[in-house]
């Protein structure tokens, strides 16, 4: 029965539509004066509708778990798909999926769910005790065993996307690593930091693709390795990129090279952009080779902006760039298949960078996960910061230490 | 075979770039049974059915997305979410447990389905082949 005062009934009403229709009533205490309760259980029946933002309290950062042991999901795949179910995710949530390294993962994936529900971001990484030690093989990978497309290709618009962490081994087939291929074109909305790309091989794609007119920022990442041999004549490079908020920060490229006299050039860092907006700093690029010949560490516009950059041959330009360097000056490892490319003591990379504090976001961080900006170094080019021995915290890395341990047990 | 069923439509239901009920969204080998996640059991509905011929084959074309023409072979563009086959799995069930396996934060429970097919820990065997799925 209801009352027949105004405002009670009012509230009474709408109460009692909330609960016909199974809309959540507000958690917590209502208030008993009938004004300001009913106010309440309509801002959150609103809430619901998604007429209104959900409440900062109600935002929550959902992270799931990827990998073959008792995890989530066991694949990419399905951890992507589920981006839009309403009954795991809800408007402004920001969307984790953690790999783990419980064996190798070997998919293609499209990364553009969450739109629907209207998420805030979308970051696919690794759980932190699960990450590579800057060497291929020591985390959780993606390891291709067929297929030519790229393993992550991004293609959302409408939130902050971050791939962190994930190594991705082509393991000679024709596969790229990661494209940004149809989302955001706003600066710094689509990252990519800390991974490893490599060993890609016969008609392969890039190791970084962004297309025109989409926004990705590569920083931190390793890319090496990358083989290209049959006649296809469209270029390809370690970092290619064809937008005006294509960014390479801190990136570490070595060893792309195409061997078929009928296919194209390749470059370590290409941009097919002519604007001041691609902006390429402190990376190290090296041993770039094309039997077709014109290959360029750096193939970049002239109104690009650079700086501090590090080339093998004399292509790096720009203010702070070092040219004609050689690789294996600048790393613990350039072996073909054994590379570790952390910096070693006397690189002339060291303390050659220029200090880009923290944004964008996470671009202080290396390969290691060291914090240039924290610990108040002077920036190295490329993904790695090295540190002179007992020079700064660096961060304890288990993998690492068991793998320099292992003779001597 | 094990197949992940897309158990409602993602979006409207009608666009190219939505998986839609009944989609495959993923295809494995039996032997990938212990790694299934699960969430993922709750999500989708996994169906294991005997091997057909070509197993390796039907396990690449059956999630295998349409294609748009581009200028030239290289050109292709992906219709990512428009997939070509997809298996009216609602049939085999009742209202109940179409319920159940359509609420994400459920699973059938282990045991013999209406129709007689097995579920175990959230795979569900011995009620479709692959003769049930449909090209769209």
């Amino acid at each position: 029965m209801f009352d027949t005062d105004v405002r009670i009934r009012t509230r009474q009403l709408v109460e009692a539509i909330a609960a016909e229709t199974n809309l959540p009533l507000p958690p917590w205490s209502l208030s008993q004066d009938s004004d300001t309760r009913t106010l309440q259980v309509v801002e959150q029946l609103a809430r619901t509708l998604l007429i209104l933002p959900p409440l900062a309290s109600e935002m929550a950062i959902k992270t799931k778990t990827i990998g073959t042991t008792g995890r989530d999901y066991s694949t990419i795949t399905a951890w992507e798909a589920d981006l839009d179910n309403g009954a795991i995710y809800s408007a402004s949530d920001d969307a984790v999926g953690e790999c783990y390294n419980d064996s190798a993962f070997d998919e293609s994936v499209t990364i553009n769910g969450g739109g629907t529900i209207g998420l805030t971001s979308v970051e696919l990484t690794v759980e932190s005790g699960e990450r590579h030690d800057g060497t291929a093989g020591t985390g959780a990978r993606v390891v291709r065993t067929s297929g030519s497309s790229f393993v992550l290709t991004h293609a959302t618009t409408t939130f902050v996307n971050l791939y962190r962490w994930l190594e991705i081994n082509l393991n000679g087939t024709g596969n790229g690593g990661v494209k940004q291929a149809s989302g955001s074109n706003t600066a710094h909305t689509v990252i990519c930091g800390r991974m490893l790309i490599h060993n890609n091989g016969g008609n392969s794609e890039s190791g970084v693709r962004i297309a025109s007119s989409r926004a990705m920022t590569v920083q931190n990442c390793m890319i090496f390795n990358c083989l290209h041999t049959t006649a296809t004549t469209g270029a390809r490079a370690g970092i290619y990129a064809s937008d005006d908020q294509a960014h390479a920060y801190n990136c570490t490229i070595h060893d792309i090279r195409r061997t078929n006299a009928s296919g194209g050039t390749c470059h370590g860092i290409l941009s097919a952009n002519a604007s001041a907006g691609p902006t390429f700093k402190n990376n190290i690029v090296t041993d770039i080779d094309s039997v077709v010949g014109g290959h360029l560490c750096y193939s970049l516009h002239a109104s690009n902006t650079r700086s501090n950059n590090l080339s093998s041959d004399t292509s790096a330009d720009g203010t702070g760039s070092l040219t004609s360097k050689t690789s294996a000056n600048q790393f613990v490892s350039n072996t073909r298949g054994s590379e570790d490319l952390h910096l070693k003591s006397g690189a002339d990379a060291i303390d050659a960078g220029t200090d880009l504090g923290t944004t964008p976001t996470g671009v202080n961080v290396d390969i290691d996960g060291y914090d240039r900006d924290a610990g108040g170094v002077t920036w190295d080019m490329g993904a790695h910061e090295f540190i002179a021995a007992g020079g700064g915290w660096r961060p304890f890395n288990e993998k690492s230490l068991r793998r320099k341990l292992r003779p001597v047990f | 075979m094990l197949l992940w069923i897309w158990t409602r439509n993602d979006e409207t239901g009608l666009l190219d770039d939505e998986f839609k009920d009944g989609d495959i969204l993923q295809t494995k080998p039996d032997s990938f049974e212990p790694s299934i996640g699960g969430q993922e059991k709750k999500s989708y509905l996994i169906v294991k059915i005997p091997d057909p011929p070509n197993t390796a084959k039907v396990m690449t074309e059956l999630v295998r997305p349409e294609y748009s023409p581009g200028a030239t072979p290289d050109d292709e563009h992906v219709i990512r979410r428009k997939c070509r086959f997809r298996l009216d799995w609602r049939t085999r069930f009742t209202a109940t447990e179409i319920a159940t396996i359509v609420d994400a934060n459920a699973v059938l429970a282990d045991g013999t389905t209406s129709q007689g097919g097995t579920v175990t820990s959230g795979v569900v065997s011995g009620l479709f082949t692959i003769a049930d799925f449909s090209r769209k």
